[in-house]
Formats: C-alpha cells, structure tokens, sequence
C-alpha cells in the first residue's frame, strides 16, 4: 500500500488466458437486458405507472443499432488482452456508451412530449439502468486495471465531459428526472448544500474524536480492546435508530436547560443528524488511524528516537507519513459512507438529499426518489474519485 | 568520551545492568560482550538516555549526561541498530541527511556531507543517492545505517549488533569498511555484539558482561590470553579458547629476530597468529619469514612461538 498502484508490478497473466472474461461477461449482461427490460417508461402523467418501451422502440433502428455495436466493440476489444491502450479503448467505450444511452433516452423523451404533451412523462426504464450501471463497472473495470496514471484518468475525465456536456446541451429537459428537478432547482441547490454541510460536520466530528480515540489506543494499546468493544456497540445500533434515538436524550437536555438551545442544541433538526453522523464515523476513523499508527515498524521509530528527533518531530517524519496510505484510505472511507448516510437526516428534519427522497417516497413520485438517490450517489462516486487522486499524488515517490 | 560509574538499571526487580564501571577512551572502538540477556544493549540505551539509569552516573565528554537535554546528547551520538531502522519513505540521500537536518546546516553543507559519507561507507552517491532503502541489499542497507549514524559529525558512535542480520562474507565487509572509517575519522565507538569473532578483530577494548555485571576489559589480547572468570573463558570458546586467543594475538606479539635469512614471502607484522598457522598448515611448514621486526631485523615466527604461553 505504501507504493503508489502505478508502481505495482503488473499482474502476471494466467498462460492461456487470451481473454477478460469480466467485460465479456458484463458487456454480455447489458445486451440481455437491452433485449428483454424497457429502455424507458413512458406514462400519461407525473403519478400514473407507464408502459415500457424497448429500445427499438424508443431509439429507432439507427440509435438501437450504434448501442449494439459498442458493446460488440467491447466485446472485441475483451477479447484481445495484449492490444496496446486496450483497458483505456475500453474505458472509452464504456463512456461513450453511457453518454449515447442516456442522449437517446433524452430524444425518446423530448420526440414523447411533442407528440403526446407536456403531462407525460418520460423515465428511464430497467433496461437502461442494467446498460448505464454496466458502462459504469466497464470504466471502474478499465481504471482498476489500467497501471499508467494518465490512462487511468483519460476515460473517467473524458466521460464526465461528455455526460456534462449532454447535460448542459438541454437534450435530457423532457425526461422526467430532468422535470423533476426543474420545478424546484432552488430547493435542489439548497439540499444539496445542506446535504454537504451535514455531511462535513459529521466527518469534522469523526475525525476530531475518532482521530484522538484512535491514537489513545495506539499510544495505550491495553485500552484499545475495551475501546473498541464499545465503538463496536455503537457501529451496531441501525443507522435509522441512532438518528432516532438522539431525539429523546436531546429534547430532554434542552428541557433542562434551556440555554442550550440558543446554541442551536435541539432533539431534531441539524444538530442531532451531525452527531449521529460523527457517531457513526468514530469507529472507522479511530480503527483507522490506530491500524495505520501500528502499522509503522518500532525499528524505524526506535532509529529516529536514537537520532535526537523530538516527539513532534517523530510524529511529523515517520508516523503520518507512514501511516498516510492507510489514513486516507480511511478518511475516504468515512467520507462515503456519511455521504450516503446523511440521506436520513431528513428523516428527524435536517434536510439534506433524503428531504428528495421521503417527499418521493411520499407521493410515490419514483424519479423525485430518484433524483434525491443519484444525486447522493454521485456525490459518493465524485469523493471517492477525488479522494482516490488525492491519495495517488500524496503518495507518488519523487524520482530524481 | 564516555564514563559509565556504579550503574545500575532494574526492570521490574531485575537487575539487568549491575554497577558498571567502564570508561570507553577518545577515539578508541571498545565492544560490549556477552550473552543475550547480560545487558550489554541496555548498557548502549543508557548512553544517549533511552533508558534513563536507576544508580550511578554516567559522564560524556565530562558532563553528565542527565544535565544534557536528552535530543541534544543523541544528536552528538551516532546510533546504529541491527534492524537498521532506515525511514522507508526516503531516499538514502535524505535518510543520511537526517541528523544534519535536525541540526540545522546550510544545504550546500549537508549535500557535501552526504556525498562525502556515501563515498566513505562504499556507496557511490551517483548510483546510490536517490534510490529508496527497499531497493537496496541488507548490507547496503546497513552501510546506508552507518553512513547516517556518522553524518552529524557524532563524537561518540553507538552499535547495537549492527552486523547481526547480514550474511558472513557480507558482514566482513562491513567490518573492514568500519575500521577503515574509524581510521580516517578518528570517532570513538561503543559496540555491542555477541560475535566473539567480530569483537576480537573490531575493538581496541573488550568489556565483557555477564548478567549484568562488569567482568573483565583489556584488550582482546590481553582478555584471551588471561580470561578472568570461567564465565570470561567460557564466552571466548571454553575449550576452543586457545583458537579465539590466535585470532587476538599479532604476529608481532610472537615473533623473533632471525637466524638465516629466508626467501619465501615474509608475512605481515600485524597478521593475526590464526593467519600465520593458516599459512603454515597450507604450505607445510612450521616457520615463515616476517617482514620487518620493531628494530629493522628481519624475522621468524616459529610454530612453538605460537603455543608459548
């Protein structure tokens, strides 16, 4: 872990293995889907359950047919390991996949609402959702695998353009996600803020006490079992109780002292979601910065001791850096897993993403759900990716 | 340079360090031996104050080291352990730069220090330099070790059996590269090893410990050739005592003016008597020439001058 992946020497090949069997196999998934799910939904109204369109259907013989023939480029690229750039031509491809798929359904929608009027509604149907998702693994596939930084890059940055780009074009307005957000963008923007702003006092919180739990562990290793018996307690109470159970202790409090309050201290709302949420970080994080601090060998600590480094010296020479792979590995950890809980804050009237998603829920409104749960998906992807980055410049060795 | 006086260190009730006495002279490499668990590595940790002494004090450069803030004393000491310790994170050039770092040079001054040291430790810093401990042998590993233990300009180096984890042929080349270095720096070394034969060939002064106690120093000469308890003959090979007492004695110590001159390569002054009966055994015989006694005469080392007591 210490070397950056793009040191890793590659993974020698089984002999006689001519083929990758993994973009074979998903490319091959995605075909079956196409064939038998719905590309898109089309439904008479907001409320109202629609019809299933299949790809022909939908995108006409011209756009089912260009789908079809990247996943057989996929296909053929599989199946020839020793091509040069072949994991990057596959990332592309998968790219270019879920860009095509997703503009086609955003003309499905748009030709649906010339012919049929503005109160139809457009989704997006399982089969789309089984080819998008396998675009995406196809990437995540191809960035793995790939060992040179800049190939691992190329593809991921190259379709994020394009998905930007279809975006900004205006082509996707009539699909119903789209229209979801349109008729309340301010409201998406603010949710999303304080969806972040949850999210990073959370994280501030778990960092900060798991981060000093952690190295108390570390520098007393009898107390570590006992620590890490009770974090384990609280990592088990469910997610959606933890919120709850927060309300009754916190009302309490500011009943008795109503000074608190002032403070922004209540039994719902912002405060008790971003305890919870630290609460729920605290394991991680303390296991993983006290996992990277006895990580670092005694030898190397011992030697710079022996030296004449000071304590603050010992801690800022060897022991960060050297636990460094495994704290960032355990901060993006953290980060994801909050991200995708603070989706409940809604729930005890924090707001968040999740406020999407309950009200969907609530008028049984799927791509308002939607809307809510890909914006915290994509959230999740875009700090795990950052953070990946983040972790691949840190820790690259300077040569020369 | 360093004086042990009266010092004690318990752990837990037990003894491990018993009213050492020990004083280790300027410029002099003196070898702390004995058996695993005699205390000869506490010993070394009590110099530059990793473990802090129950009794006694313990005087460096004439101060006592419990009046030196406790950085500054190990900054002025070189410190070598057997697992090396290099920090796996840089390269050898910063590894070696560490003290000098600490100590604050001018990076012109500590670029010409590291280079300077690379060369003496038998590391090219043109190949060497930059590359990271992983990509280096264990003895490079353990030349890199010295190299950086030396690089703060140390007056004192400490050893902790630096050569214990290298294979023989590779840790005689160590050795050699370590007495030639004293030689050239003139650094005083404390060592600690449990090599009988590294401490005869390395060290000016032998100091062997035994559960904690002081039992004999003396020169490795004077030590093999009058062990002063059955513990002392014991550690130097009990019964193969007499062979150990060849690789401490000089050819010097034993030969003689000679009689009739002799044509055959003389061997050297300062060749251990355990070379000569090698060179005897191998070429049959039972005298060689020497090459030049203290006096200017030509010599002879005869076969009975080796087993005269």
């Amino acid at each position: 872990m210490r070397r950056p992946a793009g040191r890793e020497p590659a993974p020698a090949r089984r002999a006689g293995a001519n083929l990758d069997v993994l973009p074979l196999l998903i490319s091959a998934l995605a075909l079956v889907a196409l064939l038998l799910g719905g590309f898109v939904v089309v439904a008479p109204n907001r409320l109202l359950s629609g019809t299933p369109l299949s790809l022909w259907q939908a995108a006409g013989p011209g756009g089912a047919a260009s789908l079809l023939a990247i996943l057989g480029v996929i296909a053929l690229l599989a199946a020839r390991p020793a091509l040069r750039f072949q994991r990057v031509l596959i990332g592309l491809a998968a790219g270019t996949l879920m860009v095509l798929a997703l503009a086609l359904a955003g003309m499905t929608a748009s030709e649906q609402a010339a012919a049929a009027g503005r109160l139809t509604r457009v989704s997006l149907g399982a089969g789309f959702w089984t080819l998008f998702v396998a675009g995406l693994l196809l990437l995540a596939d191809s960035a793995e695998r790939e060992t040179h930084r800049a190939g691992k890059a190329l593809p991921l940055l190259a379709t994020l353009l394009g998905l930007a780009a279809l975006i900004a074009s205006g082509r996707l307005a009539q699909l119903s996600l789209a229209r979801e957000y349109a008729v309340r963008q301010q409201a998406y923007l603010d949710e999303m803020l304080r969806h972040l702003q949850l999210t990073g006092s959370g994280l501030a919180l778990a960092l900060v006490a798991g981060g000093a739990i952690g190295l108390l562990a570390y520098r007393r290793p009898r107390r570590a079992g006992p620590v890490f018996a009770a974090l384990n307690i609280v990592q088990t109470i469910p997610s959606l109780a933890l919120f709850a159970l927060l309300i009754g202790p916190l009302t309490v409090l500011t009943g008795l002292f109503p000074a608190l309050r002032s403070l922004g201290i209540a039994g719902i709302g912002p405060f008790p979601a971003i305890l919870a949420l630290g609460l729920y970080g605290l394991l991680p994080v303390a296991r993983g910065v006290h996992a990277g601090l006895s990580a670092v060998p005694n030898t190397v600590v011992e030697a710079a001791l022996g030296m004449g480094m000071t304590r603050g010296q010992i801690v800022r020479h060897t022991l960060i850096p050297l636990a460094l792979p495994t704290l960032l590995q355990t901060l993006r950890l953290t980060l994801v897993q909050l991200i995708g809980l603070a989706v409940l804050a809604a729930l005890i009237g924090a707001g968040g993403l999740g406020t999407f998603i309950f009200q969907g829920l609530g008028q049984t409104a799927a791509d308002l759900v939607l809307l809510g749960a890909l914006s915290a998906i994509a959230l999740a992807l875009i700090a795990d990716t950052a953070l990946r980055g983040l972790t691949l410049f840190l820790l690259r060795r300077p040569q020369n | 340079m360093i004086r042990f006086e009266g010092v004690c260190k318990s752990f837990g009730g037990a003894r491990a360090v018993n009213e050492v006495t020990l004083d280790v002279a300027r410029g002099s490499l003196c070898a702390l031996v004995g058996t695993s668990g005699s205390g000869k590595s506490t010993l070394l940790r009590l110099a530059n104050r990793l473990l802090e002494a129950d009794e006694g004090s313990i005087r460096f450069d004439g101060a006592d080291v419990t009046n030196i803030p406790p950085v500054e004393l190990r900054r002025r000491m070189g410190y070598v352990i057997q697992s090396v310790g290099l920090f796996p994170h840089w390269t050898v050039e910063r590894n070696v730069a560490t003290v000098p770092r600490l100590l604050g040079w001018s990076p012109a001054r500590i670029g010409e220090r590291v280079a300077e040291l690379l060369d003496l430790v038998g590391l090219p810093p043109g190949r060497h330099a930059r590359r990271y401990p992983d990509e280096l042998s264990g003895g490079q590993q353990q030349r890199v070790g010295v190299a950086r233990a030396l690089a703060g300009e140390p007056e004192l180096l400490l050893m902790d059996e630096p050569f214990g984890a290298v294979d023989p042929p590779t840790r005689r080349g160590l050795q050699d590269s370590l007495m030639a270095i004293q030689k050239r720096t003139g650094t005083t070394i404390l060592l600690v090893t449990h090599d009988v034969e590294e401490a005869i060939r390395l060290s000016g002064t032998l100091a062997v410990l035994d559960q904690g106690r002081l039992l004999q120093t003396g020169t490795p000469a004077q030590v093999l050739t009058q062990p002063a308890t059955d513990a002392v003959a014991r550690f130097f090979g009990g019964p193969l005592l007499g062979l150990n007492r060849l690789k401490a004695l000089r050819v010097g110590d034993r030969a003689q003016a000679a009689a009739s001159p002799d044509e055959r390569e003389p061997i050297d002054m300062d060749a251990t008597l355990e070379a000569a009966l090698a060179r005897m055994v191998a070429e049959g015989c039972s005298r060689l020439p020497v090459r030049r006694l203290a006096d200017g005469t030509r010599g002879v080392l005869d076969l009975a001058d080796l087993v005269r007591p």
